[in-house]
């Protein structure tokens, strides 16, 4: 993904969650998490940290995934989007209402198809931080898919970077002076 | 001595540094994206989604394309969004992109309602580049050859049409999804591999 436009390197910015999104403790520990890891990385790719605030670089909703809110698709399960023009520094990262969510001891339905909220927020993330979707298969070793596993599938949890992603935030944006992963909160600023 | 006007002027210096930046390869102008940038679909297997379906309300059908519109913009018109529709993105209230708007006619349901009203649907294939305007394909459907006219496909019919214009147009859409069928009667789906023949697909109850 190339929208010629990048975060300054160390950039730090806010996220918030906007009226749409659960108060539900665990499925906003689990958002949280992704943003915070990805945030923290080895690599100078922005930081966001929360505020409680009514405006923020990265705002998180709640909305339904049968609507044509997430560029013309209808049963989207996550998306990020930005605005029209640069700088793309407002960003919506979007969870689908309508889908069953889990952070893997519990849920919000009791169907059998259900979403991590940790990696899907993750991989919405990751195109906040401008990575691409890998759609080379030899590239499947990476959190930014198109279309992620749902629970219980093998690998159905991705909490974390992997290499591909890995290499992209690293070509982007360079190592971090921290460079010992996992830089501590505050400690890659 | 002779007296320049400010346009002769600006043309006399102007046309030769346009002339040298097409000589040198102006740089190309810079693309603007449209759409989601990072909308995640899913597709697990045929009957993973076929039921993900049924369960949200949507109908499936067999359907035959009857026309490809050229690429266009989402919006009521086709044409680019106006200066209000930016702001509503801008916002976070609109989505606007480029792709063809894909006219099919229902062969037969699979599962389901019959789609209410005009007996044509529509669905938005987005993916393109109009200008310097570009949409990214998506990433459900980018694998799949493009609809032909007079091609059949499977297609996830929505409960009711729905508006596709984020700003002050209109343009409806009822089919959610749509997969073509091969000549030789295989619905190609997301999945590579998976053997989907749309004659066997069990029809459903009138």
């Amino acid at each position: 993904m190339d929208l010629g436009w990048k975060w300054s390197k160390g950039y730090v910015g806010s996220f918030r969650y906007d009226s749409s999104y659960p108060t539900t403790s665990w499925m906003r520990s689990a958002a949280t998490a992704a943003v915070n890891h990805i945030s923290h990385s080895p690599y100078e790719n922005p930081d966001f940290n929360f505020t409680s605030g009514s405006s923020a670089n990265v705002t998180l909703q709640f909305l339904n995934g049968d609507t044509t809110s997430c560029g013309g698709l209808f049963g989207w399960v996550g998306c990020a989007k930005t605005t029209a023009n640069s700088p793309f520094t407002t960003w919506w990262v979007i969870l689908a209402s309508n889908r069953c969510w889990t952070n893997g001891t519990s849920s919000t339905c009791t169907t059998s198809s259900r979403f991590d909220v940790q990696t899907v927020t993750l991989n919405e993330m990751g195109h906040v931080s401008f990575l691409g979707h890998h759609v080379n298969p030899d590239y499947s070793d990476a959190v930014v898919q198109g279309q992620p596993v749902a629970y219980p599938s093998t690998n159905w949890s991705m909490r974390t970077l992997r290499q591909m992603d890995n290499a992209r935030l690293s070509t982007l944006y360079g190592l971090d002076p921290c460079t010992v992963p996992p830089c501590p909160l505050g400690a890659d600023q | 001595m002779r007296r320049y006007t400010p346009l002769a002027i600006l043309a006399v210096v102007a046309v030769p540094i346009v002339i040298a930046l097409i000589a040198l390869g102006a740089p190309r102008a810079q693309l603007t994206y449209w759409g989601g940038v990072g909308a995640v679909s899913y597709y697990g297997s045929y009957p993973e989604w076929r039921n993900d379906a049924v369960s949200r309300g949507l109908s499936i059908a067999v359907v035959r394309v009857t026309d490809v519109s050229d690429l266009r913009w989402s919006t009521g018109s086709g044409n680019r969004p106006g200066r209000g529709d930016i702001d509503a993105v801008n916002r976070g209230e609109a989505e606007f992109t480029i792709g063809r708007l894909i006219t099919v006619e229902v062969d037969r349901m699979v599962d389901g309602a019959s789609p209410e009203g005009p007996y044509a649907i529509d669905f938005w294939l987005p993916g393109g580049q109009i200008g310097t305007d570009y949409t990214p394909p998506s990433e459900l459907f980018h694998e799949l050859p493009s609809p032909a006219v007079g091609a059949r496909a499977l297609a996830t019919i929505l409960p009711s049409p729905a508006d596709l214009d984020g700003g002050s147009g209109t343009l409806m859409v009822d089919v959610a999804a749509l997969f073509p069928v091969s000549g030789a009667g295989t619905v190609l789906t997301p999945r590579a591999g998976e053997n989907i023949r749309v004659e066997s697909l069990t029809e459903s109850a009138p």
